[in-house]
């Protein structure tokens, strides 16, 4: 009782930090695809030219696209590093003598665990004693600190960095880069970019059975789907014809994140801050018939039998098992967790097989979630700013993060000595070196040994589609290709809060996505009927969301009348 | 052995009553019943430890390893942070549960002397930051500007004082027999020589129990470790376990974490982490539990 | 040492016995020395060993915890993560108005309390109840072996703890093909807010039960075995002894023990409840602790958390000082 007692008294605590990282990522996810924070100006010539002088020391001079990066005098730069148990740091990794030797520029490391990533960077910003870079940010998490001045604003200085300029040109990310603008029309963080998002969740269904029966690996719709399960209900009355996973902090999180947006609305790790544009106005997502639609599909699912009522709420352990023990046909999955649903089975001896279907179109249409294209990045602390490699720093970090020669040093490694390249631009990694399924039993690992591929260097899979597929799996270059051909939705556009209003909001946004949680997960079960939907729309109401729309909507037409 | 158990015990040539004597056997019947309800989830762990990744997967592995394999473990144990971090905790451990005794003790017995002036006040203040304490930033603010952060003190020093571990121990001397002390004081004894000489070497139960619970908090803690400790090499055990947990379960789910690291640990190590954390704890407790003998032996002193 | 034992051990059984009647005839105050004014020179002079032996801790206690207690300032100002550590501007009341508006909240306090209430009606008294029976055990070895296995669940990781209650609860788990053998249709326990005070204590009972017998057993050691011996001799069976030896030898513990429980009985298990819950059970499951974590993923609010932090915090002084007086007056024992 003592240890509990005293451990349960430290408050007010943020513990389970991997919970705070799935939750954290969904924000992100969806504040930049459903109209968070923001307010004024393009990403171009900010608020004035910033003065250098004093802050070049080991700059370039001329430095621009396609030019490699290397400080005229050897430069330390502070680096809040994510320690990940799968590559622990190590001093004499390739990847840190590279950088000294060819780009002159060492790091201070400042490290915590992956396990306290969120909490630890949260009190260290908090608590004023920042590293200059805070790596692995995700767009979203950087609003908490926007209003104490800690953060550098990054829009006010990207106009110094070619390479992200060139991108944001290029890949017309000028609309992405505005969902995250705060009130002051500054963005803070350094996203990293994605060409195209890169789908990544989907079903697996057990296509021995799938064949068995008959059936299509390629269902067209979600009806053609329920089709199939009530087949493999019949065919197999004992086992569920799907069971679902990645329900820890709501019902079917992963799963509805994905399947949403083919009903036209939001969802699990998609739903964001439950706000729908509808072409004038915000709605509250909660609320909207559409997603009343993707509810009553799966509750039809649970009420026939279909999908395992459990999945709402279990431990993804019990859902594996299930899959795996053959007492469920079909799971939610993405493309690493395949891989481990498949050695299960494999080493049981049994003839199982499963594959990773393409998400099926809904009613809405073919549909992939917006926004997906402004993923983890990084911030700066707001003192780098007085630090003399001001700069230089600056020119490392655009050429590391968005150049195309520092994406590809940072996932592939040096040419020569990880990697190759084919006559036709082909990458083929070295025989003994092995990278997420890439020459599997090679005794090296580009991670754990080299520290390329690092989570912490390397924005995003390479931020290009080239580098980003190229070292993916065949299996999954498929399913990215099938996952390509849907239309990605648009953006809404953005409304940033004041700090008063958001802090008020903060409040209404969690008591409503509660009640939304709780009542997906009742509907969906069938504890409560869909008869009673205009009911929960007014309990809803009731709990401030007239109020909360009416904020956001003031601010999204404030910041349309500033622009 | 049976025998023994059930037989109507003889004492001092009083034989027990009928109704106590069935007493005694529910009694022990239920004991064994709550060892088991204990006892079996933690053998399901240990097999989980050893056995393979497919059957745990498919929820096969129940009291016997199926599959046996020390992989996991290998994997863990192989790795030289590991065991650097293993020292650390053994380290921390050892020097916190010593401060923390000593503060404890102290503080304890002072206050347990009813006569002393002040001694609601004091005990106020103690019970008050039971209650009231500072948050996160404030502590952080605090540890940083004393230089703490990266060093052995920021762990064994913010949490020396458990007020609940105060508080029992200061009632456990609030029992101690005064005549005992007041002949000592006639002996010619002083405060300290008291303490140290007769309350002390007669107070071994509680110490021991101190001792255990000091001990055992923390050596699972991991927050204070966390907060202040940048570098990986100053991390205790549990840190270092709870990162891989969190690579193992969390990961998965963040999908696009980083570079899609895929969860290459096993599904046991869970499992694993567990058993390493707390094994070297539970054979400590064996040792203590020998102190946990009468620590006032009046009418049993040999002379 | 010098001290003639059997003197003092001849003396002391007569005190001795001496207290355990007056305890018996039910709490008078063991004997106060005369009460007469001792100014603080005095005092210091008698006693300044004694209060040497406070210095150091009450030096640890004013730097490492009421120092930082100036940060609790922030539940009154606003705070800005990277700003001011003391916050940056007044505001007053503001959050705490905005918890007290907030009826998640209301309901996350009513779960805190009911949750925290159970455990403290159910969960105390049964390590008391375990230790006795251990100390009913003839056979020391059994005892021990006993203990140990009892005490395993206390060292059971969290996450562990919570995927086995998911596991035994779950529609095809141990408890359900229990209720089917017996005719009845299985129960979703994790999915009916109902039921989830049940898991949750029955979980806290495993886990803490054996862990919790420790203190008690270290009690029992302190009681002397004289007492016994003649208790014997005046003819009580076992039953007499346990009512009129065993239980009030341990009773100064206990009321430790209840006086620090009902003080901090608002403070119920994060992670746990965290690890097991899910929206479905939010209106039973939901305490302080988890609504506060979900607010702050959005918000990161410092101020807010501080402000509710005081508000529990003054809930519990309140709490451990009326069970202090309580107990004082009913028992005659008290934490001071």
């Amino acid at each position: 009782m003592t240890q509990q007692i005293r451990e349960a008294r430290r408050r007010p605590v943020r513990r389970g930090a991997l919970f705070t990282g799935v939750v954290l990522t969904a924000s992100a996810l969806v504040l930049s695809g459903c109209g968070a924070d923001g307010g004024g100006g393009s990403a171009d010539g900010e608020s004035g030219d910033f003065d250098f002088t004093g802050k070049d020391v080991a700059a370039m001079e001329d430095y621009g696209v396609g030019d490699t990066f290397q400080a005229t005098e050897p430069v330390e730069f502070g680096l809040f590093y994510r320690d990940h148990p799968n590559y622990p740091l190590k001093d004499d990794w390739l990847i840190l003598e590279a950088l000294e030797e060819n780009q002159n520029v060492t790091f201070d490391i400042v490290s915590a665990p992956l396990s306290e990533w969120d909490q630890r960077k949260s009190l260290v910003i908090g608590a004023g004693d920042a590293p200059e870079i805070i790596s692995v940010t995700y767009p979203g998490q950087e609003v908490a600190f926007v209003a104490g001045g800690a953060i550098l604003p990054a829009s006010d200085f990207v106009q110094y960095m070619p390479n992200y300029m060139d991108k944001v040109e290029k890949w017309d990310l000028e609309a992405d880069l505005d969902q995250m603008r705060q009130e002051d029309g500054k963005y803070y963080v350094f996203p990293g970019f994605r060409e195209e998002p890169r789908a990544e969740y989907s079903f697996a269904v057990r296509s021995d059975v799938w064949e068995e029966l008959g059936l299509s690996l390629e269902p067209a719709t979600f009806d053609e789907l329920r089709d199939q399960l009530r087949t493999v209900k019949e065919a197999y009355p004992d086992a569920y014809p799907m069971t679902d996973r990645w329900s820890a902090n709501g019902p079917l999180e992963a799963t509805l994140s994905f399947v949403s947006p083919n009903f036209g609305t939001s969802a699990g790790w998609g739903y964001g801050e439950g706000l729908t544009w509808d072409g004038g106005e915000f709605v509250y997502t909660g609320a909207t018939d559409e997603y009343r639609d993707l509810i009553e599909f799966y509750a039809s699912l649970v009420e026939e039998g279909l999908l395992d009522p459990e999945s709402v709420t279990q431990d993804d352990d019990q859902a594996v098992q299930k899959f795996a023990s053959g007492s469920a046909m079909s799971i939610a999955t993405n493309d690493q967790e395949i891989v481990r649903y498949r050695t299960t089975v494999d080493e049981l001896g049994s003839d199982v097989e499963m594959t990773q279907i393409r998400v099926p179109a809904g009613p809405a249409g073919d549909n992939f979630q917006a926004g997906q294209r402004t993923v983890n990045g990084f911030m700066l602390s707001s003192d780098v700013a007085e630090s003399e490699n001001f700069l230089a720093m600056l020119q490392f970090l655009d050429w590391l993060y968005y150049s195309d020669e520092g994406l590809e040093f940072a996932k592939w490694g040096v040419e020569g000595e990880t990697y190759t390249k084919d006559a036709d631009g082909t990458r083929v990694l070295n025989e003994n070196i092995t990278v997420m399924g890439l020459n599997p039993g090679a005794p090296e690992n580009l991670q754990a040994d080299y520290g390329f591929s690092n989570g912490v260097w390397t924005l995003v899979h390479g931020s290009t589609v080239e580098l980003d597929r190229s070292m993916l799996r065949p299996e999954v270059l498929d399913f990215v290709e099938a996952m390509s051909t849907k239309k990605v939705l648009e953006l809404a556009p953005p409304a940033p809060l004041s700090e008063i209003e958001r802090e008020q909001v903060s409040l209404y946004q969690s008591a409503l996505k509660d009640h939304v949680s709780q009542n997906t997960a009742a509907f969906i079960l069938g504890q409560r009927s869909l008869d009673e939907w205009d009911a929960y729309v007014s309990e809803l109401e009731g709990m401030n969301m007239p109020q909360y729309l009416e904020l956001v909507n003031a601010a999204q037409q404030r910041y349309a009348d500033a622009n | 052995m049976t025998d023994r158990l059930f037989r109507p015990a003889v004492q001092g040539g009083i034989r027990d009553s009928r109704s106590y004597t069935i007493f005694r056997m529910i009694n022990a019947g239920l004991i064994v019943v709550i060892c088991f309800v204990t006892l079996y989830p933690f053998l399901n762990v240990i097999a989980q430890a050893f056995s393979a990744e497919a059957y745990i997967n498919s929820g096969q592995v129940n009291l016997i390893p199926r599959g046996f394999n020390v992989t996991t473990f290998g994997y863990v144990m192989g790795d030289p942070m590991f065991w650097r971090n293993y020292g650390n905790t053994v380290l921390y451990t050892v020097v916190a549960t010593v401060i923390a005794m000593i503060l404890t003790t102290t503080f304890a017995y002072a206050l347990s002397k009813r006569n002393l002036k002040g001694r609601s006040f004091f005990i106020g203040v103690a019970v008050f930051t039971m209650f009231f304490n500072g948050g996160l930033i404030p502590n952080y603010i605090l540890i940083s500007t004393l230089g703490f952060k990266n060093t052995l003190w920021a762990i064994v020093i913010p949490n020396a004082i458990s007020v609940f571990n105060l508080l029992v121990m200061k009632a456990f001397f609030e029992n101690f027999p005064e005549d005992l002390e007041e002949a000592a004081a006639i002996d010619g004894l002083n405060t300290y020589g008291i303490l140290w000489k007769i309350v002390l070497p007669l107070s071994k139960a509680v110490i021991a129990t101190m001792v255990l619970f000091y001990a055992v908090s923390f050596w699972n803690s991991w927050f204070t470790a966390f907060l202040y400790m940048d570098k990986a090499e100053l991390y205790p055990v549990t840190v270092y376990l709870r990162n891989m947990l969190a690579a193992a379960t969390g990961t998965e789910a963040l999908g696009t974490g980083g570079t899609g690291e895929a969860s290459q640990v096993a599904s046991n190590v869970k499992a694993v982490t567990m058993l390493l954390t707390v094994l070297p704890i539970i054979c400590l407790y064996p040792f203590i539990q020998k102190y946990f003998v009468s620590g006032v032996m009046l009418g049993s002193v040999k002379q | 040492m010098s001290v003639n034992n059997s003197v003092v051990v001849a003396d002391a059984i007569e005190l001795r016995s001496e207290m355990e009647e007056r305890r018996e005839r039910g709490g008078e105050k063991p004997a106060r020395p005369r009460k007469h004014r001792v100014t603080w020179r005095k005092a210091l002079k008698r006693d300044w060993r004694l209060y040497s032996l406070l210095v150091l801790p009450l030096v640890f206690l004013l730097i490492f915890r009421y120092l930082p207690m100036a940060g609790n300032v922030i539940a009154f100002r606003r705070f800005r993560p990277g700003g001011n550590m003391f916050g940056d501007e007044w505001v007053g009341f503001r959050y705490f108005e905005l918890f007290v508006n907030d009826p998640t909240f209301w309901r996350a306090f009513w779960n805190t309390f009911m949750l925290g209430g159970l455990s403290l009606v159910i969960v105390f008294p049964l390590p008391i109840i375990l230790a006795l029976m251990f100390n009913e055990l003839r056979s020391q070895r059994f005892k021990r072996i006993a203990q140990s296995i009892s005490y395993l669940p206390h060292f059971m990781s969290i996450v562990i703890v919570a995927g086995m209650v998911l596991q035994l609860t779950s529609l095809r788990g141990s408890i359900n093909q229990g209720l089917e053998a017996f005719g009845s249709s299985p129960i979703p326990f994790m999915q009916l807010p109902q039921w989830f005070p049940t898991v949750y204590i029955t979980s806290e009972i495993w886990q803490t039960v054996g862990w919790g017998t420790i203190l008690y057993l270290a009690a029992l050691t302190t009681i002397d075995p004289q007492l016994y011996e003649a208790a014997r001799i005046d003819g009580a069976s076992r039953w007499r002894q346990i009512w009129h030896v065993t239980l009030p030898g341990i009773r100064p513990t206990m009321v430790v023990l209840l006086i620090l429980n009902i003080g901090t009985f608002m403070a119920v298990g994060f992670e746990k409840i965290l690890l097991l819950y899910n929206p479905l059970l939010y209106p039973t499951a939901d305490v302080i602790a988890t609504y506060l974590y979900r607010v702050g993923i959005i918000s990161s609010n410092f101020s807010y958390a501080t402000a509710i932090g005081l508000f529990e915090a003054i809930i519990g002084l309140t709490l451990i000082l009326t069970a202090n007086a309580i107990s004082r007056r009913a028992v005659g024992t008290s934490l001071w």
